[in-house]
């Protein structure tokens, strides 16, 4: 008969003996597993899904403020803008010789919790995101009236928009809306593709949309006396007085840092222009420290879910001075006892592995939907990477090692008890 | 047989309890009372003849051999192959069934499991006679778990599994210490009837000499120092 297959057996057995120990050892192995990896996993899914937002983008223009601020409302709509750059500012942005193409942005409205995004019908040209993939259309087209909107994939899914459908969009960015818009609805034009960006979740439409809508409001409350009919809106030419941001495409990336410091230098407005890669790359130093001390946290909690195990073994190995007798008399080696010990160590670290793993999985399936909701970052469900089976092996390794103490002390009660346990 | 000549062994060099043993003749099949007060050196005697130790001077001749040029494994797997061990209390694995604690010596030998499997056909069908016979019979005690079974039932139990696979020796320590009356009777009914049908030598160490009696011979551990008073 094969030794280890025994030796095996043994340690299950007496863990099997022991399960209600065992059990909330493996849990709490599982626990630090799950840290560890979901950091790690949320850490890089958050990084993948940032730098898959936005593409061929090469400045981004905004008011002055934090260049971080700038890209996380413009781009990841997360957070508010402080303060709006003017209407000609930016077309003397958008007029400039090197600029191949501009994109306006406003923000600021929101529609049953998704923010509305006003813009030109060049936005559908020229956003691209992930590896430079354009945006496309499910059904419908970009708008073309006033009153037109064009919802992100998960809009129209989640709140079951089809093309036609009437929307009324609400002033304030809050999902309950006490100011509603609703004397001027929008009509469901288009419905874009999913892309796994903020995109999905914008309601877009016309920046002239955007300024009918607030024709008679003031300061967020609408004004008394009868408001204008949708018809002779129509008839107006409504320009915006200013916008949000706007998203910048040059028709040589020469020309990048030299149009960058010529809007910084703007004497007529405080204007603030970032490239996007270089503040992205900014953003995550600052998220580094912050990575880091989620990563400690977590690796401690894992040490002493094995620290756990460790004292679990050592301090069974009073109560097993007997057993370890009984298996020296029947002929077991130093060294078998021995190995009983780190096996069951061994067992124990890859129960929490399995376990781990599966809070992990669930942790996210559960997450997903939230950290989308909350924050707009997409986190993949994909399976282990190398990084992840590095980390399994590195666990196992020290879930060894921590086996080793407590089988030492096995080893050594087995040479010095001998086969007579006086108590 | 076990034969001991001219030995000294003390646990720690220059440490106290120092065991002399001058003589110490077993023959094959005999069944001694190896008798002694505690402190008499019966721990280093026991160990000594398991292997576990290894003595400063002299020999310990097991069945002929001497096993004291064996390495640490050779002994180990001497003991596993040729000794059947009893101990004064606990003998059992709690996490292992009636049936694996009788089998667990055939897990570390191959030779006690082939005479299993000989005499029996398999390792738990020997476990289940070796059961039946002291009295325990696994048809009624095997769904239990083996720390609900009494004192007496756990070390009749034990002697099952010191005898499963035939080894040549038997190693008591003090079995019935722990043992009423009653149980110490059948206990020692028990494995004496199942010795009578092999010649199995038996070495049963006890401090009650009430016992002796039901012994071939009796070994004081006093008569077998060379100088009385020496040993602790």
């Amino acid at each position: 008969m094969n030794i280890a297959a025994v030796l095996c057996g043994l340690a299950w057995k007496s863990l099997w003996s022991r399960r209600g120990t065992a059990f909330l050892t493996v849990v709490s192995l599982a626990i630090g597993v799950a840290l560890v990896l979901g950091v790690d996993r949320l850490r890089e899914e958050a990084r993948a899904s940032f730098a898959n937002t936005v593409s061929g983008v090469d400045l981004i223009v905004g008011a002055r403020s934090g260049p971080i601020a700038l890209l996380l409302y413009s781009v990841f709509r997360i957070g508010n803008a402080t303060n709006n750059i003017s209407w000609a500012a930016y077309r003397r942005i958008a007029e400039h010789p090197d600029v191949a193409w501009a994109v306006p942005l406003s923000l600021g409205d929101s529609h049953r919790g998704y923010r509305v995004i006003g813009t030109e019908r060049g936005y559908f040209q020229h956003y691209r995101f992930g590896k430079r993939e354009r945006l496309a259309f499910a059904a419908g087209g970009p708008f073309e009236d006033l009153f037109d909107a064009v919802l992100g994939a998960e809009v129209a899914a989640a709140l079951g928009y089809g093309l036609g459908d009437n929307i009324v969009i609400g002033h304030g960015l809050g999902a309950i809306e006490i100011n509603k818009h609703d004397d001027r609805p929008f009509r469901v034009a288009g419905i874009l593709r999913r892309t796994g960006t903020p995109v999905d979740r914008g309601v877009h439409v016309s920046l002239a949309g955007i300024e009918a809508m607030h024709i008679d409001w003031q300061d967020g409350r609408r004004q008394g006396g009868p408001s204008l009919s949708a018809e002779r809106l129509r008839k107006l030419t409504l320009r915006p007085k200013a916008l949000t941001a706007a998203l910048i495409g040059l028709k040589s990336r020469f020309a990048v840092f030299t149009l960058q410091r010529e809007i910084n230098n703007d004497r007529r407005e405080p204007l603030l222009a970032i490239l996007p890669g270089v503040t992205l790359q900014a953003l995550w130093d600052l998220m580094s420290n912050a990575e880091l001390a989620l990563a400690a946290i977590a690796i401690f909690v894992a040490l002493a879910a094995f620290l756990g195990m460790l004292v679990m073994l050592l301090a069974g190995l009073g109560e097993r001075r007997r057993e370890i007798a009984i298996l020296r008399a029947v002929g077991a080696r130093p060294w078998q006892v021995f190995s009983l010990i780190t096996l069951e160590a061994v067992v124990l670290t890859v129960l929490g592995l399995i376990v781990g793993l599966g809070l992990l999985y669930v942790g996210l399936v559960l997450a997903r939907p939230v950290i989308n909701d909350v924050y707009g970052i997409q986190i993949g469900v994909r399976g282990l990477s190398v990084r992840d089976l590095a980390y399994l092996v590195g666990f196992l390794a020290v879930g060894g090692l921590a086996g080793i103490l407590p089988s030492y002390g096995a080893y050594r009660r087995s040479l010095v008890d001998g086969l007579i346990v006086r108590l | 047989m076990i034969n001991i000549a001219d030995l000294t062994f003390q646990w720690r060099p220059k440490g106290p309890g120092i065991l002399d043993i001058e003589r110490l003749s077993i023959a094959d099949g005999e069944r001694v009372f190896l008798h002694g007060p505690s402190g008499s050196g019966k721990t280093s005697l026991l160990n000594l003849l398991g292997g576990i130790v290894l003595p400063q001077r002299g020999r310990v001749e097991l069945l002929g051999q001497d096993i004291t040029p064996l390495s640490s494994a050779g002994r180990d797997r001497f003991r596993a192959d040729h000794i059947g061990l009893i101990f004064q209390v606990f003998n059992l694995l709690p996490y292992l069934s009636l049936i694996e604690n009788v089998a667990l010596p055939c897990l570390f030998s191959t030779r006690r499991r082939r005479r299993a499997i000989r005499a029996d056909g398999t390792v738990a069908a020997g476990a289940w006679r070796l059961l039946e016979e002291m009295d325990i019979p696994p048809a009624r005690f095997a769904g239990q778990p083996v720390r609900d079974l009494s004192t007496g039932q756990q070390q009749r139990v034990a002697a099952a599994r010191a005898l499963i696979g035939d080894p040549e020796i038997i190693i008591a320590d003090e079995p019935t210490s722990a043992l009423d009356g009653v149980n110490t009777e059948l206990f020692l009914d028990l494995i004496i009837q199942e010795l009578q049908q092999r010649p199995t030598t038996l070495v049963f160490v006890s401090h009650d000499e009430r016992l002796a009696e039901r012994f071939d011979r009796t070994v004081s551990m006093s008569s077998l120092q060379p100088q009385q008073g020496a040993t602790s």
